[in-house]
Parts: C-alpha cells; structure tokens; sequence
C-alpha cells in the first residue's frame, strides 16, 4: 500500500475516461446503424496480466466478458511474442468470445519494450455470413451455420495489414464494405488508447502505473468483500426458463443457488440443463459476463468495475449445461440465456436482500432483422432492437421501454430507417397494462410496428419471454409477455419468438411488442392517487385499475376512495 | 459613445463597458435580482453613475443571459403540449431506450419537461422520401386547441414525422393554431432544428417551446425598462454559437441562447488571441460551482452541431463548451472503494465554503485557503475575512476516513480538481486530435488563475495568459463579438452522383433566399460556408469549411471531408468517395470596428512584497505573494511565488514565471 489515494484516483480517472474516449472514437466513426445509433460496442482497458482495470459503461453484456477471451488469446500468443503495431482479433466463442458478429480486438500497449498493458473493443459487427443475414439465424443447430468464426489472429503484424484476413473477412460478409470499414474504425480507436496509454505510463512511471493498477484492483476487492459481508449467510435457490431453443426444444431450465459465507460467494449453477440443439446456449465467458453485472448491480454501482468484482466469488457452471456449452453448440441468441442469468440471480438474492433487487425486467434481447433489396438493387440490412419494461424496484416502479440488465443499445431513429431502407414505421408506443401490477409497478413494453413498402423481403427474428412472462416479487405480478404479430393481406398472425428467413411481402406489417416488467409489492398497498396517475397518463386502464389495484372510478372519472377501501378489504 | 456588455449569471450580473473613442474601460458586478431585469438596470446606472455619461450614450448593448439555461436546469419554463405524429406520441417519452448508468438498481430518466398526457397525436404521415402519404386531419387540431386552452397549456411544441425533408404539415397546422389561438407561444420543429433523428429533434423543440413564454417576457421587461429610460440603440443578445441576435429573433427561437452565458468568455478568448498574436488557445472559466472550457482553434471557436444539457440532447449550433460540474464552492466526499471525489455538489454562494462562515461542508476554497494558496482576505473583493479554523474543521472528518494527515487531504483535493480540469480540457483537445501543447491557456472567472499553473503543467501548456479582470472577462467578450447570423439548409445530396451539382445548388439558392428574407441585401456581410458531411452511411456527421466555389466542385468538397475525417477519427476509407452532404450551412457575418481597452492606472508605486507560508508539491515553502498592480510592466517575478490579482489568485510553480504585460494582461511561461 504504498500508492497515495489521491494518484490512484488521479491513475483510475486517467483510465476510465480513455475507455470512454475510445468508445465515443468507435460509435462516432463507424457507419453501420448497429454501432453507431445502437451503440452495441464496448471497451476495455486490461493490465499485462489480463484482468479488467477500466471499462466504458455501455454493454454490461459484453463489457466483462472480455478478460476471459483475453486470457485464452494470450494461450495461443504469449505476450512474449507480441511486437508493438500488432492487432490481435478473436469472434471465437470457444476461445473466451461471445457471438460470432462481436469482432473483439486486442491492441498490446508497450512500455520500454515490454507489454503493460492491453487495449481491448468489442463491436456487434452487421454480417459475418452464417445462414441468414445480420448473422442471426435461430434455426442454427450448429455454430458453423452461424457465420465465419476465427480463433484469437493478427489482423495487423506489426503495423501491416493481414491482407489475407481482410480478404476472408470480406468474402464471408453480405456488407462486406461496412463491416471492413467498421472494423477499421474500431482499430483506429483502440490506437488512440494505446497513444494516451503511453502517456501515462511515461508520466507516472511503470512501476507506479502497474502498482496503482493492483492497488485499484485489491480496493476494489475489499470493498466487494465488505459488501458480501453485509448479506446473510445462507443458500439461496431460484430458476426460469428459456421459452425455447428456436427449434423443438421449450422450457429450458435455468437453475443457481447462492451460497453465502462470510465474506465470500458461490454462485452454483448446477440443476441448469443440459446444452440444447438451438442457438440459446451461453458460452461460458458471457455466464461470467452476467454474474460479475449482477453482483456490482446488488452491491454498489459505484465502485470501480475491474477484475476486483469477481475476486470473492466462486463460479460453477456444469460443463455441457446451457451456461457452458460444449462445441459445436451454436450460440448466436446467447443473450436470451443471460437475460434468464439475471433474472434467475435477482431472484435468488430476493430471499436474502429483498431491498438490492428488482423484479423481472422483460427479459429478451428483442431483435428484427429485414433484408432485401433498395431502390438501387442494393442489399440491405436493417437491424432493431426494441426495449420493454424494467421490473419494479424496493421503491420505485420500474422504468417503462428501456434497456435492461445486459443489453444497452439505442434505438435506431425512425427517421433513419425510412431514409435508409424501403420500411416504414407505422407506430411506436408505450402498451398500456404491460407493466406487472404491484406496490411499485413495472415498466411498459413497448409497439413498433414496421410496414414493408419495398418489394420481397427476408425476415428473421430473436426474442424470448413469449411464454414464460417476467416474474413479480413479493406479492407484485408478472408483466405481460412479448409478441410479434406479422399482418398478411389484412390477416394478423401471432408468430413464434425465433424466426428464420420469413418470407416479406410488399405492405406485410411485423408488430412487434415487448413485455412489461414484473411488480413489487402488493398492488393493493399502492397508494390511489399514484393509481390514478397511472390512469390520467395512459399507463394502465380504468379496467386494470379496478381489478389489479382495487381502485374504483367513478362515472367522472375521479378515484371513489370509498368504494375503493370497501374493495381493497373484500378482495383481500 | 460606449459599447456596454452585461453578463446576467444566476449569482452575479456582471457589466463591463468600453469607449469608443478612447477605449476606455469599466467593470462592476451587481447581484443579480429575482426580477433578472431589474438587476440589469441596476447595472445600467452603476454604469452611468461611475462614468457620468447618460444611457443615451450607449451605442450598442450587448447582452449575455443563462435565463434559458437556468430556467431548464430549474425547470421554471412554460406548461408544454406536443403535437405529434399518429402512432408516434411516445417518441418523446422513450427516448432513446438507453440507460445511462448501467449498474444503477435505483435508475430513473431525467424527468421531462412535460408528462405523457400532454402529448397529443394528429393523423398526418410525410415519408422519408418527404412525399405526403396521409394529409393533416385539421379538425383534430382544433379539439386539441380547446381542451389545451382550458387547461392552461402555454407553449405549443409541434414536431411530426420527417419533417426536416418537408416542412408542409407543421407549416399548415402552425398557421391554424396561429390564427385559432394568436397568444399561445408556438415552436415548429422544422424551423427550431431541421435534422433528423426525431427523438432529439422533439426534445430541441419542446426545449424551445418550454423557454419562450419566458425568454419573451423577459426580454420585453428589458425592451420597455431600457425604452423607459430613452436607451434607442441597438440591443444585442448573445447566441449559443457565438453570433448574436435582436430580441425579436430571439424571442422566436429561445433555445438558440443556451449556452448564451458562458460563450462570451470564448469570444472574449479570441479577441485576446488576435491582439496578443496567438490563434490557438484553450478558454477556461472557472467559477464557484462549474468550469466551461472552450477550444479555439486558428483564431476560430470550435463549434459543434449538438449539445446536451440536464438530459436533454438538443440540435442546435453552438460553441463547443465542455461544462464540468466542479469549481471553487465544490464539495469533496469519498466514494466506493475509498476514491475521493470533488463535486457536483456545491456549497455555492449560500452557504458558501466553510471558511466564509457558515457552510460546514469541505470545499475546494477550503483546501486552497489551508494551503495559503489563498490568504485570508481573499473572499468575494475584500468583503469577507476567511477563517481558516472553519476550513480545517470541515476538513477533518475527511482526512479522517482518508487516514492522511489535514494538509495532504487539501492537496488531494485540489490535485483532484486538477485532473478533473485536465480531463475536460483533454477532452476538447486531444480527443479532437489537437494537442494542448500547441496551445495558450486563457484563465479567468474567480478561481481560474488558482488552478491554471498546475493545470498548464499537468497538460503541458508553456504558456497561460490571465486577463486584466478575470472575474468581469465573460462579459467582456460581449464587447468584441462580431454580429454574426447562421441559416441551414438540408439537403441530403450524394456528392458522386451526377445529380449532386443541381442539389448543391438548389440549396445554396435556398439558403440565400432564406438570408434576404430576413436581411435583405447581403452585401456588406462576409460570408462563410459549411457543409455537415460524412461517409454514406455514417451516422455522424463533420462540420467541413467550404469556400463557394467548392459547390460547383464535388470532387473538391470530397476531399476536403477526407482530410478532416482523417484528423477526426484518425483514419480514412480506402478508395471509398461515396461521401454525403447532409446539410449545408451559411454563416454571415458583420464586422464590428474593434475597440482597443485602456485600463484605469491602478498602480500600487513600489509595493514590498510580503511573503508567506504555501503549501506546494508536497512541502510547506516561504513564498513572495505580490500585488499585481505593484509589478512593473514586463517585471519578471520567478515561481514558486503567487501574484495578487484583485479577486483572483495567480499561482506560480517552480520553473514558471510571469509578469504583466503593458495592456494589463498576466503571462506565465514555462521558464527555458
């Protein structure tokens, strides 16, 4: 401890704000839709021995699941045998990767010939091949069919290019142009860091530099411990399901228990079953990714997130179960499993801290992808991703249409999408009702509903929580489930959650509908006027009022506060 | 005859005035009232008072106003409806769908500025391509219009659907709600902030429509007060892009004056730059509860096409400000995982820091004053005796938690506003590709020449430059602002068709009609051109210089993109010339006679310096502490050392060295 408190700050700011500068550099520069409206990137900063030391708030998802791919591409590249200029890249999730369209690259930063310290991003990159476009195909039942995969490579070797990747890279895209050039951006960023990297280790010095960082680090892990402490000792079970696998397979099992003792954690996750033939199993490094969300998420959001979070607590996840799968499972719609990670962890950690944690949020990473042909004869690729409702909180209701738990992406502008591509988008609204009734109410879901306006289209779809709505806690109910509603000729049909390559007719219309969160609380303890708030502002209806929270209005419009006592007591 | 600025901040309304003829000078600060005008008459008659002239002797009046900001910030604007787009009534409210504070169990939006059932729909659609798909339903307007009206709504935000490719719909329900309902404030989104992205161009027009009930008020309050009093001359009002504007255009679209206060003091920056020959230097105002840095670079400010204030992102062109919620009333607290932190809490003028007396709360003056980089008589002009008693007393719970001895704990906290000012002026700097060792630090504001030398040293800046009145500077650039007007025009041309020349010109033609309209004849006025351009594709995009003849050239407006997209972001697209021109932008500009200031002789003959004990890297050091106004001209004084500058600080490092040079400024090097 022999580093002042205040040059650790100074160091650890240093470090924060150059991830959040490489993030910015990455979103401005890039030119797919699904980077730079959405924002699905994100960025880290590692020491020489491979543990987080800063991130850039963006993806929880994907942010920590970095380390565990950096580790595995220093097993096939030392560090010894990296030389400044090289650039490694990894889309690989059986070497530590997630996905296949997150191209993640490792930039090492030298200090007097020795690497200190390593820059690493993480961009959701358009298409990289697979069976249908935006690579996401939830009838894959193997990985090869999910798009190019390439273990942990040098795209650059010392500052020259790996024509041969590029090539490869290329030929395997259906935007080969915009995924060349978004990968450029994202490298382009990662060499600023290294640049304001250098500057601070030949401002404090290695020695300083490298001790502040395990001091930070070591800090860190004290005060995870510290907050351990706080939770009573006990094991604590809870599980969920996965609706399906995007094939024949429903009701996938997510089973953890917690143990807690003293100051350190288990989190088991044996009783999770076995992997399945669909894209829904979740590699390894993003079962890690969510449980290092969730413990900071119970803890304290303030302290520094770096490899300390993880420190006190023990992982098990059973070798061939869906949070470890073995290859060749695919793994593509991964996020729908670590969505279900989340919620299965809350719900745990409800029995012992029921005022660090939140009902069930809506629970899916909701995806559209439409391709086809513009105007020009050119393929596009429009890609979105659409909120729903935040579970309710110990004292506040949950946020209506907004990105929870692992996904943080933006939406993409309607104003975007009917410059770009022949869709338009018909409406895009809070849905009343969604939001699990409770003491404290969930969040809304939300509709969009997109209108094809150009000729034959493909469509293909990710989403979960159709079946298996977000849970409510503590008496509060679940919210309503998602939907997709594809309109044919003025026919609607409900549609399963998983699509692949349905065909789009000229004035077909997808609907698109996500679920609510989960209340908390008895719905009857919510007090009237916030009922009839919810009411005035189109959050839930005179119906709902009256048969979820026992409020009665009367013929004005106007809560009836004795008839609504008198139907608080007789329903209870 | 006088040139008269007056910088109306939420502590004080500060006026500064120049003569014509001599260049005489003259600065006083007043607190500003809760009625803002009456403040700013006040001022107008200490002015008058102090100089002996009449108000008729006022040429031009310049004005600076954190009104707007203010009243968004305190959400003391209009009650708002928005009229919307069938199907679409939720944009507002959803936002963008992003959190912004990822492991935050507690998180909430920031409220909006107005709730979801004043948000109603009009069955209207435009398409992308601008083509009228569905016409407006009018009588649905009117509905509205009645309800709105008894229920006391104010400001009528209109904002539909693709709007900034046709502006048809807004125009005709604009013209109908102004005939039905003449009184009630109205805001068009196609004429706030004509670009796309519909979320941030609803909040840019509610935004507007929130102001202008009150904006309009306040500046007829002034029109009449200063009429009152026989003031005839021309009244100017700064905009948030350095320009400035009449009251009338003003009161139209009030989100224009957002950054109306602080960007005076990055004007003020470049008048400095152009008389002491620097183009390159970086702004930094630092004051009691926030700083604001701003970047000029080859004697131009660094403009940027958005901003985002109190989580509204808002599209209008602006200076490029960086605000960081620290200055010298700035609290310090430990964080998780034992970090000390420095703001956004602040003790601000009331209570003030501990040391004035009645706050108890640890701040950055606290840890400045028990250093001895302040002495006791330092507060607000002489006018309070500071009591370092106070300071160690709110001090020391903190040196406590932390395990430091008192006087480290005051050097962490001030090493930490430090970095946190290095970060914000790194963050204009180096993240725009320009390195802040090319350039000239400005201090200013009370408490920007205490931390400019570390600051200058932690960045590498040889040279800072202190303004004669650091406390009054702001509104001085009122004083040297050139009257500059800004029109736009969209215009979504793909500069490698073929097509792109008849485009460019079309909008250009439009951007002239657009000027005449309402300057009438253009000569006279300078004009410059931008264009916002990016890769086909790209989201973002580049503000890119333009001369006229590169509109008959797109070859040339290509390139010239290239060229500030490899400074930007650091690379280029190979063979890729597939290069957009989003918007096209004008900027006129009328040159105003510069006035070079004299400043009153206030020299202290021959003044002995005292000396006293500071607390400096680390160990306590004798220093010479010297009256600004007692130094001779070009007199060298050797840091580490502190120079008394009236209300403000300088202090001096080992290897820097100052002196004040013959127009009153204070320059500090790097010694060789």
């Amino acid at each position: 401890m022999s580093i002042d408190p205040i040059t650790l700050k100074v160091i650890n700011s240093y470090l924060e704000s150059t991830a959040e500068e490489i993030g910015r550099r990455f979103r401005r520069s890039a030119r797919s839709p699904v980077i730079r409206e959405v924002g699905d990137c994100s960025v880290a900063l590692c020491t020489g021995n491979a543990q987080l030391i800063a991130q850039a708030a963006h993806v929880p998802a994907q942010l920590n699941s970095i380390p565990p791919a950096l580790e595995w591409t220093l097993r096939e590249f030392p560090l010894h045998t990296l030389a400044p200029g090289d650039v490694i890249v990894t889309n690989d999730p059986y070497s530590g990767a997630q996905h296949l369209p997150d191209l993640i690259v490792f930039l090492p930063v030298f200090v007097a010939g020795k690497v200190e310290a390593i820059v690493a991003a993480l961009g959701h990159h358009i298409d990289v091949g697979g069976m249908a476009a935006s690579s996401l195909a939830p009838a894959s039942v193997e990985i090869f069919q999910e798009g190019i995969r390439f273990p942990p490579l040098k795209a650059y070797e010392q500052g020259v290019r790996n024509e041969t990747f590029f090539k490869i890279l290329r030929a395997n895209s259906r935007q080969p142009h915009a995924l060349s050039n978004d990968l450029l951006a994202e490298i382009a960023a990662c060499q600023y860091g290294i640049s304001r990297l250098e500057v601070l280790f030949q401002r404090y010095g290695v020695d300083t530099v490298r001790e502040a960082m395990a001091e930070i680090i070591a800090h860190t892990a004290a005060a995870m411990r510290q907050e351990i402490a706080k939770i009573p000792d006990g094991a604590y079970s809870f599980e969920d399901y996965v609706d399906d696998d995007g094939g024949k397979r429903t009701d996938i099992k997510i089973k953890a228990t917690i143990t807690v003792h003293g100051s350190a954690i288990t989190v088991d996750f044996t009783g999770t079953d076995p992997q399945v033939d669909g894209p829904v199993n979740c590699p390894l490094g993003m079962t890690y990714s969510a449980t290092s969300y969730i413990m900071k998420l119970v803890t304290d959001p303030l302290l520094p997130m770096n490899a300390g979070i993880m420190e006190p607590v023990t992982l098990i996840a059973p070798e061939g179960s869906l949070v470890n799968p073995r290859f060749p499972a695919p793994v593509q719609t991964r996020m729908q499993a670590c969505h279900r990670i989340c919620d299965v962890l809350l719900g745990a950690f409800a029995q012992a801290i029921p005022a660090r944690v939140m009902a069930a949020c809506y629970g899916s990473t909701t995806i559209v992808a439409i391709t086809g042909r513009d105007l020009r004869g050119e393929t596009y690729i429009h890609n979105e991703m659409t909120a729903g409702g935040m579970g309710a909180r110990p004292t506040l209701d949950g946020v209506d249409g907004v990105m929870c738990h692992g996904s943080n992406g933006r939406n993409v502008p309607i104003e975007v999408i009917e410059a770009l591509y022949p869709l338009r988008v018909l409406r895009y609204e809070i849905i009343p009702d969604s939001g699990g009734a409770g003491k404290f109410r969930g969040g809304c879901g939300l509709r969009r509903e997109l209108l094809l306006t150009g000729e034959r289209a493909r469509l293909t779809t990710n989403s979960d929580r159709h079946h298996h709505a977000p849970y409510g806690l503590f008496g509060g109910s679940r919210g309503q489930p998602h939907r997709f509603i594809l309109t044919h000729k003025g026919q609607p049909q409900v549609m399963r959650s998983k699509l692949t390559n349905i065909d789009l007719q000229y004035g077909d219309t997808f609907t698109t509908q996500t679920a609510g969160g989960g209340g908390y609380g008895d719905p009857f303890e919510r007090p009237w006027y916030l009922v009839q708030q919810d009411v005035e502002e189109g959050y839930i209806t005179v119906q709902t009022a009256q048969e979820l929270y026992g409020v009665v209005f009367d013929a004005d419009g106007k809560v009836d506060q004795e008839a609504t006592t008198r139907l608080r007591k007789s329903l209870r | 005859m006088y040139r008269v600025g007056i910088d109306v901040g939420g502590t004080f309304t500060d006026i500064v005035a120049l003569e014509e003829e001599t260049g005489n000078f003259f600065g006083a600060k007043v607190l500003t009232t809760k009625e803002v005008a009456e403040g700013f008459m006040q001022a107008i008659a200490l002015f008058c008072q102090h100089t002996g002239c009449r108000i008729t002797e006022i040429s031009h009046l310049y004005h600076g106003t954190t009104v707007a900001t203010n009243a968004l910030l305190e959400r003391k604007g209009a009650q708002v409806g928005l009229l919307t787009t069938q199907g679409f009534r939720d944009v507002y409210i959803i936002g963008r769908m992003r959190r912004e504070r990822i492991y935050d169990l507690f998180y909430q939006r920031e409220p909006k500025l107005l709730s979801r059932r004043r948000i109603r729909e009009i069955p209207e659609r435009i398409a992308g391509t601008g083509e009228v798909i569905q016409p407006v339903n009018t009588l649905q307007v009117e509905t509205i219009i009645d309800e709105w009206k008894r229920e006391g709504i104010e400001a009528i935000a209109l904002c539909f659907l693709n709007a900034y490719r046709n502006d048809q719909h807004e125009k005709e329900v604009g013209a109908l709600i102004q005939k039905k309902w003449p009184e009630v404030a109205l805001s068009l989104s196609s004429q706030v902030a004509p670009e796309y992205r519909e979320y941030e161009r609803t909040c840019t027009t509610v935004v507007d429509a929130y102001l202008k009930p009150r904006i309009g008020y306040y500046l007829s309050q002034l029109s009449t007060a200063l009429s009152k009093q026989g003031f005839q001359q021309r009244f100017w009002v700064m905009k948030s892009n350095g320009g400035v504007a009449s009251p009338h255009y003003i009161q139209q679209t009030p989100v224009d004056t957002l950054l109306s206060g602080p960007v005076a003091g990055v004007i003020g920056g470049v008048f400095l730059g152009e008389l002491l020959g620097w183009k390159n230097l970086v702004t930094f105002d630092m004051g009691g509860t926030s700083t604001d840095v701003g970047l000029i670079v080859d004697g131009e400010p660094i403009r940027s096409l958005t901003l985002e204030l109190a989580g509204h992102p808002i599209l209008t062109g602006a200076v490029d400000i960086y605000t960081v919620g620290s200055g010298g009333g700035s609290i310090a607290t430990l964080g998780g995982g034992k970090l000390l932190h420095v703001g956004p809490a602040s003790a601000g003028a009331d209570p003030g820091p501990a040391c004035y007396g009645k706050g108890t709360d640890p701040t950055v003056t606290d840890a400045n004053l028990l250093l001895g980089r302040i002495g006791t008589r330092g507060g607000l002009g002489d006018q309070i005796k500071l009591d370092p008693l106070r300071a160690e007393q709110a001090l020391s719970p903190l040196a406590a938690q932390l395990g430091l001895p008192l006087i480290e704990t005051a050097e962490g906290i001030v090493q930490v506003v430090d970095t946190d000012m290095s970060g914000a002026i790194r963050r204009m700097t180096i993240e725009r590709g320009y390195d802040p060792r090319d350039f000239t630090l400005v201090a200013f504001g009370g408490a920007g020449p205490l931390h400019a030398g570390s600051i200058a040293r932690h960045l590498g800046i040889r040279r800072v430059v202190i303004p004669p009145f650091p406390g009054t500077f702001s509104a001085f650039g009122l004083l040297v602002t050139d009257v500059k007007h800004d029109y736009v025009v969209t215009c979504l041309t793909n500069l490698w068709e073929a097509r792109a020349l008849d485009q460019i010109w079309n909008a250009f033609l439009q951007l002239q009609e657009k000027a005449q309209a309402e300057l009438g004849e253009l000569t006279g006025y300078l004009p410059l051109l931008s264009g916002d351009m990016c890769y086909e594709g790209q989201g973002f995009v580049l503000d890119v210089p333009l001369i006229p003849n590169d509109l008959g050239n797109p070859q040339v407006m290509i390139q010239k993109f290239v060229e500030r997209h490899q400074v930007a972001f650091g690379y280029i697209e190979e063979e890729n010339e597939m290069v957009e021109l989003r918007n096209l932008r004008l900027r006129l500009l009328e040159k105003m006679p510069r006035i070079f200031p004299r400043y009153p002789e206030t020299s202290i003959p021959d003044s002995t310096p005292e000396k006293r004990s500071i607390f400096l890297e680390g160990h306590w050091q004798e220093v010479f502490v010297y009256q600004k106004w007692g130094l001779r001209v070009e007199q060298r004084v050797v840091g580490p050392a502190i120079i008394e500058l009236g209300n403000s600080t300088l202090i001096l490092h080992p290897g820097q060295i100052a002196w004040r040079d013959s127009i009153g400024n204070t320059i500090m090097e790097v010694e060789e």
